[in-house]
């Protein structure tokens, strides 16, 4: 064989034994540009809902210029579309509760009823659908997130405090800037990108240690194993014995008293779930003071 | 001498798949005729060409005319060997196991399993010198079993101590140690174990084919390695009778030797050199039970470039699943 043709083989070889790899990768790049394709021709799910108000920014506290307002407006009107949920964001500047023990509460009835009682909802009345409430009152400022229909198991706590946290960043400088940072993460986590934030790391990280374990594996090499064993050489197979004995010489018995276990446990705390408001509709949602 | 076929007077070989002499050139079988030759034996006496001959070479090829021929002087007399475990697989044999056993080296160069770098392997009749050994084994130690148990709120702890004696007597048959300088000793070590089921009185005929050597030290030279061999098998068969002990404290061990009876033998094994960047790479496979021993090379462009590829393919594989998920 030529210099050529050895090299020509070991692009065959090389070629062979990635063929499942690249069949795979087809595969999968063939399914990703498709969807890209689909998503990009699409254009916007077509909304159920026709009974919902076009209004989705209800400042009441009158915390945004109008500026401010239109701006949220565009911009909820173009994620909704992208993601099939209404976002809506009320802001108020009551007194909602004497106690502070029954302001949480309070306020979640008041964000569910505004939800139920205006229709929200994108497939449906009362269907997907987030509802931001926030209170400036003096002395009672809190928020709470009321989630509805797909938005309520999109929403579990971790997900609602990474909205609190958005919003919470930037409050009390720019209250715009607040609500814009609540827009965007509730659009992110129903359009399921944060459900795969894990996935950059695992991509910069997963190749390289299969990678190394591959090759690690695969340089690995024995000379050869030592594979004769103690019986190789015996005639027979077997030494024979003279004397096998084993004689007890001594047997000592210690004892020691076990101490016993201190009490003591743990005890748990049970988390939130979803609840029903006053107008019968079935919601999730969390809330957080400042 | 040469084995030469009475039929058409090419060169006779021991085939290792016919379990006989064969001619190559037209095929009969047993039809072998030894021809003695005297004179220099750096001379073929075949064709006359000059034969490579060194000090311990018993038979080798002529690179002329590829005709085995085996020097009287160094099988017979002194140098006859007791017994010899004929070649049991042939080349073509061994070329198919070495390819099964190395198709997962993908970093192994391409040409590393070609068929003309395997027909260069030579099979070869390595000296050996065989030991046997009728031994004695005394052994003394103390073993201690702990047993604990709880019994309310207390725990106990019971320890028993033992005397253990052990006498046992084992008979070692045919320890083997190469005398061969060419050939490394780990390596010969690892070749084991053979069967000595096909152990047979040496005759001349089974080295026709292959290459061979006298041995190149006298037992006494080599029988070091055999006694540590047998030291280590007769310990290893003394601990396999103590057994239930949580610990154990040797105190006296003693093995002595009260017979020992000296043989001289070839072996089979079969020698592929491969030649990789300026280095050897040798490998070497039992002739009668293939078992191969040796280092395969590898070749850093195939590392990085298979490495790569895992790599890459990978990267773009998750890469496109991630985004098949979130879109």
């Amino acid at each position: 064989m030529t210099e050529r043709e050895w090299k020509r083989e070991t692009i065959k070889q090389y070629l062979r034994y990635f063929r499942i790899w690249f069949l795979i990768l087809g595969i999968v790049l063939v399914v990703f540009l498709g969807k890209l394709g689909f998503r990009l021709t699409r254009g916007e799910a077509e909304r159920g809902n026709t009974a919902a108000p076009a209004e989705r920014v209800y400042d009441y506290a009158d915390v945004l210029s109008d500026e401010e307002e239109a701006a949220l407006r565009q911009l909820i009107a173009t994620k909704e579309g992208q993601i099939a949920c209404d976002i809506v964001l009320v802001t108020v500047r009551e007194e909602i509760g004497e106690r502070p023990s029954t302001r949480e509460q309070a306020l979640r009835d008041l964000a569910d009823n505004f939800y139920d009682d205006n229709n929200f909802g994108y497939d449906r009345i009362h269907g997907d659908g987030v509802l931001l409430m926030d209170n400036w009152y003096e002395g009672q400022m809190s928020t709470w997130l009321s989630t509805c229909g797909a938005a309520g198991w999109r929403f579990d706590d971790r997900r609602i405090n990474d909205v609190l946290d958005a919003v919470y960043r930037y409050i009390d400088n720019d209250p715009y800037r607040a609500y814009r940072a609540y827009v965007e993460e509730a659009a992110s986590i129903m359009s399921g990108e944060s459900r795969f934030s894990f996935f950059p790391i695992l991509i910069l990280i997963l190749p390289l240690v299969v990678m190394l374990v591959f090759v690690c594996g695969k340089l690995k090499s024995p000379l050869g194993e030592d594979t004769a064993p103690a019986m190789a050489y015996v005639v027979g197979g077997q030494p024979a014995m003279r004397v096998q004995t084993d004689q007890l010489k001594n047997r000592l018995v210690s004892r020691r008293r076990i101490p016993k276990p201190s009490g003591g446990g743990g005890s748990g705390h049970g988390g939130g779930g979803g609840h029903v408001s006053s107008g019968g509709v079935h919601h999730g949602g969390g809330g957080r003071s400042r | 001498m040469i084995f030469q076929c009475k039929n058409c007077g090419g060169n006779v070989v021991y085939s290792p798949e016919k379990k006989m002499m064969y001619c190559p050139y037209c095929e009969s079988t047993g039809s072998e005729q030894r021809r003695d030759s005297q004179g220099d034996i750096h001379i073929c006496p075949n064709c006359g060409g000059e034969l490579p001959v060194e000090e311990h070479t018993s038979a080798t090829r002529c690179p002329y005319c590829d005709n085995y021929i085996i020097f009287n002087e160094r099988v017979e007399g002194e140098y006859a060997p007791d017994l010899v475990i004929p070649f049991q697989y042939s080349l073509e044999m061994v070329k198919k196991l070495m390819r099964e056993k190395f198709k997962g080296s993908i970093f192994a160069p391409t040409d590393f399993l070609s068929e003309v770098r395997l027909n260069t392997m030579e099979g070869d009749y390595v000296p050996f010198w065989l030991y046997d050994y009728n031994v004695n084994c005394q052994y003394r130690g103390e073993g201690r079993k702990v047993r604990v148990w709880v019994n309310g709120d207390t725990e106990y702890t019971e320890t028993s101590i033992y005397d253990i004696v052990r006498d046992m007597d084992v008979s070692f048959e045919k320890i083997p140690a190469d005398a061969s300088i060419r050939m490394p000793d780990e390596i010969m070590d690892l070749m084991e174990p053979y069967s000595y089921d096909q152990l047979q009185p040496f005759r001349a005929e089974f080295l026709s084919g292959f290459l061979g050597e006298k041995y190149n030290m006298p037992a006494e030279q080599t029988e070091g390695r055999a006694k540590g061999k047998m030291e280590g098998d007769a310990n290893q068969l003394l601990r396999r009778t103590i057994t239930g002990y949580g610990s154990v404290v040797n105190q006296s061990q003693n093995i002595r030797i009260n017979g020992r009876k000296t043989s001289y033998g070839l072996l089979p094994v079969w020698v592929y050199t491969y030649q990789y960047k300026g280095q050897d790479y040798p490998f070497y496979i039992n002739g009668q039970t293939a078992k191969i021993v040796g280092k395969v090379p590898v070749s850093k462009a195939k590392v990085w470039a298979y490495g790569a590829t895992l790599w890459a393919a990978l990267t773009a594989i998750l890469a496109c699943v991630y985004g098949i998920l979130a879109l």
